[in-house]
Parts: structure tokens; sequence; C-alpha cells
């Protein structure tokens, strides 16, 4: 073994494919929480607070079924439902006039052809977090503020989202340190990376330099990366979590 | 606006949302029970002619007698593993005084933000090294190390509601701490052990990660790493592979029908303690 000072950090911050793979963890991070805990928020939201709604065990069944899958079976189900030629995702497509998409061939949208999967499958998670935070509060609360004549949307704003803040500040620390480290979708579903690495994340190119490669000097300092980057985001939301 | 109006909207969203989530679901299942041209030429709808001979097939092609064996062996083993370390640790973590007890349990819990990649490098180097890659054997101590940072968390919060006034009387009867554990502390934590029960089994059961690096023969496969190689022989005939989704989802989704209460609140209450 040799020491070669900083060499391995200049490698990896000189590759563009590092680059790439970086901002595709940030795209799923916004997705994630844009998406998942925000649509999380507000289903949880109408099945809490719409007494009339029937069939409520039914919604919540289906929101957050996808979510105890194997991911990896998840991965191979909809790279079938994306397939370009015959795929029942572009069926449906054409029977209504749209033309046929390359979800995972095109490399300018393969990465978000991914990331809608990854947020089908934890939506409900987020949901079922949101749905146990509300449940806690006390009814007392919710009936003065709709005493008060406060609307849906302002009790949501005003009351329910200021009172549950702690709780979404962990869905918001969970989801964005998960969305660092994620792995398994993006193995599967890009095979090689996607077209021209487009849809690389961390973990997928840190898993082929070690593995595939062996270049371990360069994949120990890109871990060392990972692994820093995902503790100072996670110990920054847990700050907040335990402030609010 | 009108309470009617209002309201068929809402049903709108929320059909519309439980219809994203279920299609999928829906396909495979149709899919799998259809003969291989119908597939492409009736993708949507319910099969015309029932067959059960991609199941069959996908059944003895993929490997799944041995997937699910294997699966379900260390999906049992490391929680159960899982449940007794992580009270064990838990105990002394929030009953004994001792230097530097909060520094080692925030050292144990903030394994949780480790990117599991970057463990599973030095540590399959380390395992290769005593002959333990492509064993079970070798995977299930992996998943032991991989999976008890939030289980500690849960036991220790859980165990610190227990009076302590239960002990203490104990230990004036002269009972050991080892004895208080299992008597007393053990038997009251069941909650805390179905959450981290839950939580153990459903990490162990979906990973894909390790299984992907660890497992090399057939004869090790978890299911995530048996429907992987099953769909890299058969990736062409889709009827196996909806099948294979099946069979890869089932044994989960029975046991997530039958405990649905259980199992979302033990997650929730391990994620809410995260």
């Amino acid at each position: 073994m040799t020491f070669v000072g900083i060499q391995n950090w200049i490698n990896i911050f000189s590759d563009k494919v590092f680059w790439i793979s970086f901002r595709n963890n940030i795209y799923l991070a916004i997705a994630s929480v844009g998406f998942e805990i925000t649509v999380g928020l507000l289903l949880a939201y109408i099945i809490f607070i719409e007494a009339g709604i029937k069939g409520k065990t039914f919604f919540r069944t289906a929101f957050f079924n996808p979510m105890i899958f194997i991911p990896a079976a998840v991965a191979l189900l909809w790279k079938l439902i994306y397939f370009p030629v015959g795929g029942p995702l572009n069926e449906i497509l054409s029977s209504l006039g749209i033309q046929p998409v390359d979800w995972l061939g095109d490399p300018s949208i393969t990465v978000w052809s991914i990331i809608l999967v990854v947020v089908w499958q934890w939506t409900g998670w987020y949901f079922i977090l949101s749905l146990t935070g509300m449940s806690a509060i006390p009814t007392e609360i919710i009936e003065s503020a709709i005493i008060d004549g406060a609307s849906r949307w302002r009790l949501l704003t005003n009351v329910i989202i200021p009172i549950m803040k702690s709780n979404l500040f962990l869905q918001i620390t969970l989801a964005t340190t998960g969305s660092l480290m994620y792995f398994d979708l993006f193995w599967i579903m890009a095979e090689a990376g996607g077209p021209g690495h487009s849809a690389e994340v961390l973990s997928t190119w840190l898993y082929k330099q070690t593995f595939m490669w062996s270049n371990v000097g360069y994949s120990q300092a890109m871990a060392a990366f990972l692994t820093i980057v995902t503790f100072l985001v996670g110990y920054y939301w847990i700050r907040q979590v335990a402030r609010a | 606006m009108n309470a009617r109006i209002r309201l068929l909207i809402i049903y709108l969203i929320l059909i519309m949302f439980a219809t994203w989530f279920i299609f999928p679901l829906y396909w495979a299942i149709t899919a799998a029970l259809k003969e291989s041209g119908e597939i492409f030429t009736n993708p949507w709808g319910l099969p015309s002619n029932l067959t059960l001979r991609n199941f069959i097939d996908a059944w003895v092609l993929g490997g799944f007698s041995t997937a699910y064996i294997n699966s379900i062996i260390l999906t049992l083993s490391t929680t159960v593993v899982v449940i007794i370390l992580s009270a064990m640790v838990a105990y002394p973590l929030s009953r004994f005084t001792f230097r530097l007890r909060n520094a080692l349990f925030y050292f144990i819990v903030s394994g949780y933000m480790i990117p599991p990649i970057a463990i599973l490098i030095p540590l399959y180097f380390m395992l290769k090294s005593i002959n333990l890659i492509d064993t079970l054997f070798g995977i299930f101590l992996a998943y032991i190390g991989l999976n008890l940072p939030i289980p500690v968390f849960i036991m220790r919060s859980y165990i610190s509601t227990i009076p302590r006034e239960l002990d203490e009387s104990a230990v004036i009867d002269g009972a050991s701490p080892w004895y208080i554990f299992w008597r007393i502390i053990f038997p009251l934590s069941k909650p805390a052990i179905a959450a981290v029960g839950i939580w153990t089994a459903l990490m162990t059961w979906q990973d894909f990660l390790y299984a992907l690096t660890m497992l090399l023969s057939p004869k090790n496969f978890t299911i995530p790493r048996a429907i992987l190689n099953f769909y890299g022989v058969y990736f062409n005939a889709w009827g196996y592979i909806a099948a294979g989704f099946v069979f890869a989802i089932l044994p989960m989704q029975i046991v997530f029908l039958l405990f649905q209460r259980q199992f979302i609140r033990g997650l929730t209450a391990g994620a809410m303690k995260a």
C-alpha cells in the first residue's frame, strides 16, 4: 500500500459521472420531500378530516401496501410496465393517442422514470407517518379550531402542521438520508447506469468502482464522501426535530 | 362549493391515487394468469383463459422453494437475534450509570446514518478473509450489525418508561441484573419487541444490496436475489416474471393483511422513535 495523499479525492471530484450521480441523489431527495411527504400529508389530511368518506380502511391499505413489496421485485415489475414496445404503460398511452415513450432508454427521462417508481413505493409510508401524527393530536384542539370557524385549509396550515412539526422534520430526515443511500431500483432498472450513466446514483457508481473494477481507493474516498454528506444532512434535520 | 360536488372531488382524488398504487399489482396478477400471447394482445383486461402454467414453471425455474426457505430462515433468525441483542444492549444503557453511557448510546444509534454501501465494502473484504462470503451465516452476521441501531433506540426508549420501582424491589430481594432483565424487563417490553421485530423482519426481507454482493450461488439465494437471477434468464417470458413477482411479494403480503394493525403500529413506532 502506498500513501497517495489527496489523489483519490481529486479523482472523484474531477469525475463527471460522480457529479451526475450526486445530482441524481439530490433529484431523488427533492422528489421525496416534494412529492412523497407533501402528497402523503395531504392524503392523510383528507382521510383524517373528512368524516363522510367511506372505505377509509381500504384507502389506507391501498396507499400503504407498495411499501411492503421487495424493492428488487418492484424494479423488475416496472421494467415490464415501462417496456417501450408492447409494455402496458405505452399501450395505455397509445390508446389515448399519445406517442410511446422510451421510459428507461431516453437519457433525459430515465432517472425520472426510476424516481417515479421510488415515489410510487414510498409515498404510502409518509402518508402513514402523517396520519399517525395527526391522530395523536388531541381532538379538543381540532374541534375548537372548527368552532372558531377555521376552514379546512387554514386548519391544516395554521393548526395541524405547526403541531406536527417534529413529526414532519423526522419524515424529512428519513427521506433525505434515505435518498442519499438509495441503491436497489437504480441498480436494477438502469442497467449499466442508464444511457450514458444518466441514471447513476452515488451508491451504484460506488458499487461498480468497488466490485466490478476494483478501484478500491477511489471507491473508499467516495464512500467517505457519501457517509459525511449523509451524516451532515441527517444531523441537521435531527436537530430540527429536537428543536421543534 | 356544493357539499356533494366537494365529496365527489375528494373521492376522485382518493380513487385516482389508490388506482395508481394498486394497478401494477393488478397487472402482475392478471398477466401471470394469462397465456403467453395474451399479455400483449390484451394488456390490461382480465385473462380470457385462466392458466396456472406461469406459476408452476416460475416456481421451479426461479428456484423459489430454495429462495423461500433461505429468506424465511434468514429473516426469522436475524429478527430473533436482533430482538434479544437490542434488548440486552438497551437495558444497561437505560438503567445503569457508567462513564460514557450516552456517548456509547449515540455511537450505536448513529450507525443508522451510515450508508449500508459504505459499511458493505470493508465488511465484504473482512468476511472474505474468513471464508464467509456466499454463506448464509456470513450474511446473517452482516444483517445483525446492519439492523441493530434502530432497535436499540426503540428498546431503550421503551425500557425507560418501565417504572424503576419494579427492578429496585427485585434488587432488594437479591435478584441479579441477569434475572431482572429476563424475568422483569424483557417480558414487560412486549410492545417494543413487536416494533423491533416487524422493523427488522421487513428490513431483512427486503434487502437487496447485501444479498447481491454476498450470496453468489443459487443454493444460497434469498428471494430478491433469486428473482433478479430469474429475470436475467427469462426476461422475455413476461408471464414468468409476473408470476415471479407474485411469489416474491406473497409471504409478506399475507403477514401484512393478517396483522395489518400491529404491522403499521410497529413500523410507525419504530420510525417515530428514530
